[in-house]
């Protein structure tokens, strides 16, 4: 038994390869040149029509990045400015003076763009709703438990240090950013 | 705007020497000559859109080929070759009997994909093993790798019909 030399078997792959390839090429009928050219010429009129059609979408694309483009980096003009809301708890023991001087200091800051005040029965309400699904949870909060709270809304996040600053002031017990990482405020 | 008389020409001749040999060679390795012939037509029709350009090519041939190879591929992965292959052994319109043509079509037909597009390619159409990685898109060591399997797959069914070890 001997094995059989590379290069002929490579002659004798050739060789039936090409007999295959000589029946196939007996049973094209190929076209005439001139079906192939008229179908060529049909699809370039439609790829015409498209190559008009995307750049004309192009042109659009850009002509509103350019002029829309400014106008809108110069609403965002600061990098990394987002919204935000917060809350300044007040302690249970917080007098009515001290929570008004807390709602003037936020209504002067010019960081905040929104202020309202929430009371215990407020903030109850929003619990209520808040946890709608959980009614075991709802049921263990009575409606004095939840502590009164100024919210407020920041224009920027990046503020949120300043207003902590600000709001170290009597009858504040914490303030809590929606940006803060791991707690949040029931979001309004 | 048509093409101008002399580029159409040019494709004209094309056409007239390129047609057989790339229908050929993509109905070896479709297993379907009219499958073949329908993937060289559309490959010509696009070049033919193209032509001023690629007439300029160095080889403008070579790029009918590669987009018919192309579309053989995509065609192929859309349905199961095998089949085929095995309906169109049946009806044997070519040329008597040929019992060896036959055994090497099954076994063409049950080689991977990739290596009977690597052997059509590398055997019939003499492509070096470089541009067939370029082709199918494959490492060279691919494509030796996929040529050597298929040889040895191929050998075995062409040394069956011979009586070689008296």
């Amino acid at each position: 038994m001997m094995p059989e030399p590379d290069d002929r078997l490579d002659e004798r792959l050739r060789a039936a390869l090409g007999d295959l390839d000589d029946a196939a090429r007996r049973q094209l009928r190929p076209t005439d040149v001139r079906t192939v050219s008229a179908a060529g010429r049909r699809r370039r009129t439609v790829l015409a029509a498209g190559t008009t059609a995307f750049v004309l979408l192009v042109a659009s694309g850009l002509f509103s990045v350019w002029f829309v483009g400014p106008w809108r980096a110069e609403r965002s003009a600061a990098p990394g400015c987002r919204p935000t809301t917060a809350t300044a708890f007040l302690r249970g023991d917080v007098t009515a003076e001290q929570r008004e001087r807390i709602g003037a200091v936020l209504r002067a800051s010019p960081e905040v763009s929104a202020v309202h005040f929430e009371s215990r029965a407020d903030a109850y309400e929003n619990f209520k709703q808040l946890y709608a699904d959980a009614p075991e949870l709802v049921d263990s909060v009575r409606p004095d438990t939840l502590p009164e709270s100024w919210r407020f809304t920041l224009a920027c996040t990046g503020d949120i240090g300043a207003m902590r600053q600000r709001l170290a002031l009597p009858g504040v017990d914490d303030v809590v950013c929606a940006c803060d990482p791991r707690r949040s405020p029931g979001r309004r | 705007m048509p093409p101008p008389t002399a580029v159409q020409r040019d494709f004209d001749q094309c056409y007239a020497a390129q047609f057989r040999p790339i229908a050929g060679q993509l109905a070896v390795y479709l297993g379907s000559v009219e499958d073949a012939q329908e993937v060289t037509q559309e490959a010509f029709t696009r070049a033919w859109v193209r032509w001023a350009r690629i007439s300029r090519y160095d080889d403008p041939a070579g790029w009918v080929r590669r987009v018919a190879w192309n579309l053989a591929t995509g065609r192929i992965r859309r349905m199961r070759t095998a089949l085929r292959h095995r309906r169109a052994q049946r009806p044997e319109s070519v040329a008597g009997p040929d019992p060896d043509g036959v055994d090497l079509r099954t076994a063409l037909a049950r080689l991977p994909d990739n290596q009977r597009r690597a052997v059509v390619l590398h055997y019939l159409a003499g492509l070096p093993v470089a541009e067939i990685a370029e082709l199918c898109r494959a490492r060279e060591g691919a494509v030796r790798t996929w040529l050597y399997r298929a040889r040895l797959a191929l050998a075995h069914h062409l040394t069956d019909g011979v009586t070689d070890d008296a």
